[in-house]
């Protein structure tokens, strides 16, 4: 049976939809709040917007390179805390802030190492070993604290404060990463690997991919950029706080599919669709928090959004086989 | 064949699980016969070990635990509800004769006390309350509404004194699953409109400091930063709240121009010193050691034979001023001070 | 005899229990194409693993331009120039063209470590057009045809340079135009002095397109000779180590009157208008070209596709709604086109493959499946339909094509179906089997089974169908009955 498709058979207003869901939501988006409220047009209201997004899309960046490559990291929420009790660590040593923040980024990358490695050595889904190390970077950070509070150096708060023009400069910083990234994974030969690895290890393997190299590479980057958000969140709330990160994974998925990417591996980008979709839900969180609606508001919308865009990411998939 | 050896298998499992729990009960019992001569075992699960409370619960259980003479035996959970079940569990089979829980979840607790009662051991039950209270034998916290009110009349105190006329307050409130959270803001509802406190804006933090900063953010947004007092649940949140206001130009000391005058919770170390920096107006305490003083005393006084006397143990609320802050060395907060 | 570019002497290879190749030897000289032949279970994937370095051999030397090469590893036989094209496609479906093209050899721009995207594209364009295909560089694989993709892997191996080229079994997925294009693709790459050895079951493909044919049987040269001295029954001779004898030829049967399936009218977006009717206990062939609608009318029996008018009478009682299971209860058995896909869990062993079916029969009292009667219907089948396996635990993804579609017969069979639907049964299997199956239909349709049988091969049509109809361009073209059915009036009729 003749597999091909025709491509003139294909409804292109549909496809067009299918493709482009999220930009159009969050065009409506855009529209449908600035009517509610005047406040959501503002400078101050979209620096607020980008600066909580911007960790999710740290984050999610992070995860678009081991969805890529055909795995998950479930471990970057805590990998994320345990590289900002180093920081403190550094910190109660009387290290100066960029050391803790060099320990931090260290730490987070051999974190990711350490996946890696498992997933290479197993030869298995990155699911349940992410799971796995994900207990062992909580302990590890509650270790590294000791019986005492996570507290940081005064200079820490420069961190998330620092503007540069209207919007925060770690905004920039982490826009330019998703740039570099994207340019990373599009335009370079070991981007394209990562592709391949994602799309049929078998292949990949008969084609000469060195496997267990791309694999640790995609995690110590998940790593390198969960240390980057631990550091930012680590210096919002002045502590290493025990509260960091243990839903950040769920976002990150989240925002990274949202974006394009699948959880089938080989599809998806740092930029615009990490950033996109992790402005996504910055914007969902904001527009409830503006408007004072109900609390219990934030997790209906959210079970919502991940319902329908996981429907749309499986049948997109169905349809390609 | 194999399948009825694994049914019965599976249902031996599940008699001998069941029948292994009424074993302790019965072999912890003649434990309590002890006189008073010797040390009384009691077992003490807290939620964590690094925030300012937790820590403050631990150190005044091991004050208590010389005093009175107890052998303390603490287990932290990390914010996990089953864990804290699996470990008061494991502490019942280690057959201790009490046991002080400060419950992360008060749902959930409400099966670990079932189980503490069915073994028959003797509990109390600190600053959260569970849902279902029928088989906590005491508990020992402030009256959280009371403190909620506390806490309105102090923001109130602080506006006069600093000189703001028409309060209007961004409220934080602690989450919506956490009944002592609740309680707070319920009193300070109650006495809201009568102390003339206007509530600009309500922040659901969820116990999570990234949560707390993006929505204190778009709260701020939304009321067109026109706000000049913050009530904070509890000083865990402090830092991320200072922080917030920093980024927004408005982290000033109290009698500056555009100061915000804030009013917290808990009185942990992080708190007193914001306080005595002056940046934060109060902290009302609910003092840490002394909760699991109480909490150990009555249970070795209940071990020991004697009968207790009020099961619903009130810890007074302590509103932590500057001057009380650069005063009182016995507070907690600065007692523990270096862990700010 | 002068050695070729390419002599595997001597190839032994020993598996625990099993001597896969004892002294193989096989030649191949520059712009020479070589088929490779024999029964599944004959070794030629085995040496052909060998020569492509996915396993090493005991015993043997492989000697590539009068030199010995060791092929220990898959980039051990890249590296001398092996390219071995395999069944299942080896090609990053989700990527585009010209990315598995340069995957492993990927272009950068001068001095920065940036893909050239551009330079790729061209290149792979180019190749493509040199092999025949006009296909954008920038083209998903999956969004193209099969026929196209195997081209694409082939130009993968041209774009490396290889000098032996692998086939195997290429054609199975094709349409004749796409196979049209494959042999005019291995004609070019014999006039770049290539070597091609083609391993493959059609042995009109080995004829009319190869130099040479080798045979192998039991794990052992059974013989070789040029193409052009060699006919059908030679080879098949070779393989089966007996004359073949004639053509497989059905029973004679007493057939009723009664009609058991009728087809009015029907339509669906894909035939039009198609009428016959079944009766009972006989092989009513259908045969047509891949795409001309055989299947597809299965499929609106089956509800798959929607009818838009005309009538389906099952037993005298027409049929309104139709589904699969709807179809089962009406006494219905079909064995589908794609056997690995739709067929058969391959994860599963033949026992739980079998009864799936018909669950109820082998409940206990409890209620709970009975191993049993599981079993026991299980064996039964595998000793009626003589299904070659070392157990009746073993795992149907590891039987030979001939004895998976066995297992998927025993499926339906040991239900007593009325009707039987068998949709391409001995596609990709190989001679011997294929007699073994044409024997078992011809025994149940004796039992009183009426069979509907589509097939693309003639002579299958021909030797197992008391009626046969033809399908062209989704239409009913014509029926043919008795002395009619030969293969000039059935081609006559394809035509029209």
């Amino acid at each position: 049976m003749d597999k091909g498709k025709s491509l003139l058979g294909r409804n292109p207003t549909k496809s067009f939809l299918q493709n482009n869901v999220i930009y159009i939501i969050l065009i409506g988006y855009f529209v449908i709040f600035s009517f509610i409220t005047p406040r959501f047009f503002t400078i101050s209201n979209l620096s607020n917007v980008l600066r909580s997004g911007s960790v999710t899309m740290l984050l999610a960046v992070g995860m678009v390179f081991t969805l890529i490559a055909g795995h998950i990291d479930i471990s970057m929420g805590m990998n994320m805390f345990m590289s900002a009790t180093f920081a403190c660590f550094c910190g109660r040593m009387g290290a100066p802030m960029p050391v803790m923040v060099l320990g931090a980024i260290a730490v987070g990358m051999l974190g990711g190492l350490l996946n890696g490695l498992l997933v290479g050595f197993l030869d298995t889904y990155a699911m349940l070993p992410t799971m796995a190390t994900q207990f062992l970077f909580r302990s590890i950070g509650l270790t590294i604290l000791g019986k005492r509070t996570g507290i940081m150096p005064a200079d820490w708060s420069s961190i998330s404060t620092v503007k540069l023009g209207p919007f925060p400069l770690f905004v920039y910083i982490a826009v330019s990463l998703a740039l570099l990234a994207q340019v990373f994974l599009n335009e370079t030969k070991t981007g394209r690997r990562i592709f391949a690895l994602g799309d049929n290890q078998k292949t990949a393997i008969e084609k000469g991919i060195h496997v267990f190299r791309i694999k640790i590479t995609v995690f110590v980057i998940s790593g390198f950029m969960a240390a980057l958000a631990g550091l930012v969140l680590s210096s919002q709330a002045m502590e290493a706080s025990t509260s960091i990160g243990i839903t950040s994974h769920t976002y990150a998925i989240l925002a990274a599919v949202l974006g394009g990417a699948s959880l089938h591996g080989a599809k998806g980008t740092a930029f615009p669709g990490a950033f996109v979709g992790a402005m996504l839900i910055a914007l969902m969180s904001n527009a409830l928090g503006l408007t004072g609606a109900s609390p219990y508001l934030y997790q209906i919308v959210y079970a919502i959004v991940i319902l329908v865009v996981y429907v749309l990411d499986t049948a997109k998939h169905k349809e390609n086989l | 064949m194999k399948k009825i050896i694994s049914l019965v298998c599976a249902l031996s499992l599940v008699l001998v699980a069941c029948g292994g729990t009424s074993n302790n009960a019965s072999t912890a019992a003649p434990a309590t016969a002890g006189g008073s001569d010797e040390p009384v075992r009691i077992g003490l699960s807290v939620a964590s070990e690094t925030t300012n409370f937790s820590q403050g619960l631990v150190v005044g259980a091991r004050m208590a635990a010389e005093k009175y003479d107890v052998e303390l035996q603490v287990v932290v959970a990390d914010m996990d509800a089953a864990k804290q079940q699996q470990q008061c569990e494991t502490l019942i089979a280690q057959g201790i004769q009490g046991i002080a829980i400060s419950p992360i979840d008060a749902d959930a607790i409400g099966e670990t006390m079932r189980k503490i009662r069915e073994a028959d051991i003797p509990n109390v039950v600190i600053d959260r309350a569970p849902n279902d209270m029928t088989n906590v034998d005491a508990f020992v916290a402030a009256d959280d509404e009371q403190v909620g009110e506390i806490m309105a009349q102090t923001l109130v105190e602080g506006c006069e004194k600093y000189g703001v006329d028409e309060i209007k307050c961004i409220e934080i409130v602690g989450s919506l699953k956490d009944n002592s959270a609740m309680l707070k803001d319920k009193g300070i509802h109650n006495v809201k409109d009568e102390l003339g406190i206007n509530i600009v804006a309500q922040v659901n933090s969820e116990w999570d400091t990234e949560s707390c900063y993006n929505r204190l953010n778009d709260a701020i947004e939304a009321c067109g930063g026109d706000f000049n007092a913050i009530i904070c649940p509890s000083d865990f949140l402090i830092n991320t709240v200072l922080s917030c206001l920093e980024a927004n130009g408005k982290k000033h000391t109290l009698g500056t121009a555009g100061a915000v005058i804030i009013v917290s919770g808990d009185g942990a170390p992080s708190g007193v010193k914001m306080v005595k920096e002056d940046y934060v107006y109060a902290t009302i305490n609910t003092d840490a050691f002394l909760y699991t003083e109480l909490a150990i005393k009555t249970l070795a006084d209940i071990i020991r034979g004697n009968e207790l006397e009020n099961p619903r143990i009130l810890v007074q609320a302590l509103v932590v001023t500057k001057e009380v802050a650069m005063t009182n060395e016995e507070i907690w907060g600065n007692v523990f001070a270096d862990q700010a | 005899m002068a050695d070729r570019y390419l002599e595997m002497k001597n190839i032994s290879k020993t598996y625990p229990g099993v001597r896969a190749l004892s002294g193989v030897s096989l030649g191949v000289g520059e712009g020479e194409v070589v088929a490779l032949l024999g029964e599944n279970g004959a070794g030629k994937s085995t040496l052909m693993n060998v020569l492509g370095g996915l396993i090493k051999c005991d015993e043997g030397t492989i000697l590539i331009n009068g030199k010995t090469v060791h092929l220990n590893t898959v980039s051990d036989a890249q590296r001398h120039g092996i390219a071995y094209i395999h069944q299942e496609l080896s090609l990053f479906t989700r990527m585009k063209v010209y990315e598995n093209l340069f995957i492993d050899d990927m272009q950068t721009k001068a001095g920065f470590p940036v893909l050239d995207k551009e330079l790729m594209v061209r290149e792979s364009e180019k190749v493509l057009k040199q092999m025949g295909i006009d296909v954008p560089g920038n083209a998903v694989i999956k969004d193209l045809p099969i026929g196209q993709q195997q081209i694409i892997e082939i130009a993968a191996a041209v774009l490396k340079r290889s000098k032996i080229i692998i086939l195997d079994e290429p054609t199975t997925s094709l349409t004749n135009k796409e196979r049209d294009k494959l042999f005019a693709i291995v004609e070019m790459l014999r006039s770049e002095r290539k070597c091609i050895i083609f391993i493959t079951h059609d042995l009109d493909d080995a004829l009319n397109h190869c130099d040479r044919c080798y045979v192998l049987r039991n794990g052992q040269n059974a013989g070789d000779d040029s193409c052009a001295d060699i006919d059908r029954e030679g080879i098949i001779q070779l393989m089966i180590g007996e004359k073949a004898g004639k053509k497989f030829a059905k029973t004679n049967r007493t057939i009723l009157d009664e009609k058991i399936l009728e087809v009015k009218n029907l339509c669906t977006d894909k035939v039009n208008e198609v009428s016959f009717s079944l009766k009972k206990g006989e092989v009513l062939g259908l045969y047509g070209l891949v795409g001309s609608g055989r299947s597809e009318i299965i499929h609106a029996l089956y509800g798959i596709d929607k009818i838009q008018s005309g009538e389906v009478i099952v037993k005298g009682e027409r049929v309104n709604k139709a589904s699969p299971a709807i179809m089962k209860t009406k006494g219905f058995g079909y064995l589908t086109e794609n056997r690995r896909d739709d067929g058969l869990f391959l994860t599963l062993p033949i026992f739980t493959n079998i009864t799936i079916t018909a669950i109820e029969k082998i409940k206990d009292k409890l209620g709970l499946i009975s191993r049993k009667k599981d079993l026991w219907i299980a064996d039964e089948m595998i000793e009626k339909l003589h299904i070659s396996t070392p157990g009746n635990a073993q795992l149907v993804g590891k039987l030979s094509g001939g004895n998976q579609q066995k297992v998927i017969i025993g499926k339906w069979l040991h239900l007593g179906p009325e009707v039987f639907i068998l949709d391409e049964p001995t596609k990709g299997i190989d001679v011997g089997a294929k007699k073994e199956i044409y024997t078992l239909i011809d025994q149940i349709a004796n039992e009183g089974t009426s069979i509907l049988l589509i097939s693309s091969e003639i002579e299958e049509i021909i030797g197992m169908s008391d009626r046969v109809g033809i399908m062209a361009n989704g239409q009913m073209a014509g029926f043919l009955e008795n002395d009619e059915i030969n293969e000039d009036n059935i081609i006559h009729y394809t035509m029209s």
